[in-house]
């Protein structure tokens, strides 16, 4: 009983938040693979901006890779701060792909911003899923 | 609200002394300048402001989520004493 009372002292000064943090989902090799993919390809396609065909097919490879990525924090329980993330990364590729979907043509500024922009989340993302507890 | 209002905003973010909201608020003032010289359309400069929005959300469920890590390496580095009482 001695060893309980620090652990409970911790749960009623904090509540949810204790509980949360104690049950919150541990590292996952998959899911840093998959943020880790996105972040690299998106850097690679700034560099790429120029090349309207190219920056094409990479908005529309990102697009999937990251809805792969949300779908997969979807599920996973304990998870509600990555869901958010990963829906907000999702609804930024989504709109750099129907972009390049539409009739208008696509600024290289556009694509150097939006690619750039998934750049930074994704690696904000990474450094943060990286350091779950083991 | 006009462009001299929302450039006074502007700078003042820039000023804050928050570097997150510095930095924003610097990539909104470029976005502004791109528009002008016609780098982007209207729609695309639309697109990329709404972005910065999503990525404060990221900002901050990222920094929620760095505070629960370290809540719960303070909890068990807790339980790992107590055990040892």
């Amino acid at each position: 009983m001695k060893k309980l009372i620090p652990l409970f002292m911790i749960v009623c000064l904090s509540g949810c938040a204790a509980v949360d943090a104690y049950l919150m989902t541990h590292f996952d090799p998959v899911e840093y693979r998959m943020i880790t993919e996105i972040k690299y390809d998106a850097h690679n396609s700034i560099a790429e901006c120029d090349d309207a065909v190219a920056s094409k097919a990479n908005a529309y490879s990102l697009a999937y890779k990251v809805g792969v990525y949300h779908t997969y924090e979807l599920d996973i329980p304990h998870n509600e701060d990555s869901i958010k993330a990963s829906t907000a990364l999702d609804e930024m590729t989504q709109g750099l792909k129907t972009r390049y979907a539409g009739t208008e043509k696509v600024s290289t500024m556009f694509c150097k911003l939006k690619f750039g922009g998934i750049e930074s989340s994704a690696t904000l993302i990474q450094h943060v899923q990286g350091k779950r507890p083991r | 609200m006009n462009l001299d209002e929302i450039n006074q905003h502007l700078a003042n973010l820039v000023n804050s002394g928050d570097q997150q909201f510095a930095n924003a608020a610097s990539f909104v003032q470029q976005v502004i300048q791109q528009l002008h010289t016609g780098q982007m359309s209207g729609s695309e400069a639309q697109e990329v402001l709404q972005d910065v929005q999503r990525q404060m959300e990221i900002i901050q469920d990222m920094n929620q989520m760095s505070y629960k890590e370290t809540l719960n390496t303070v909890i068990n580095g807790v339980i790992t004493l107590a055990s040892a009482l």
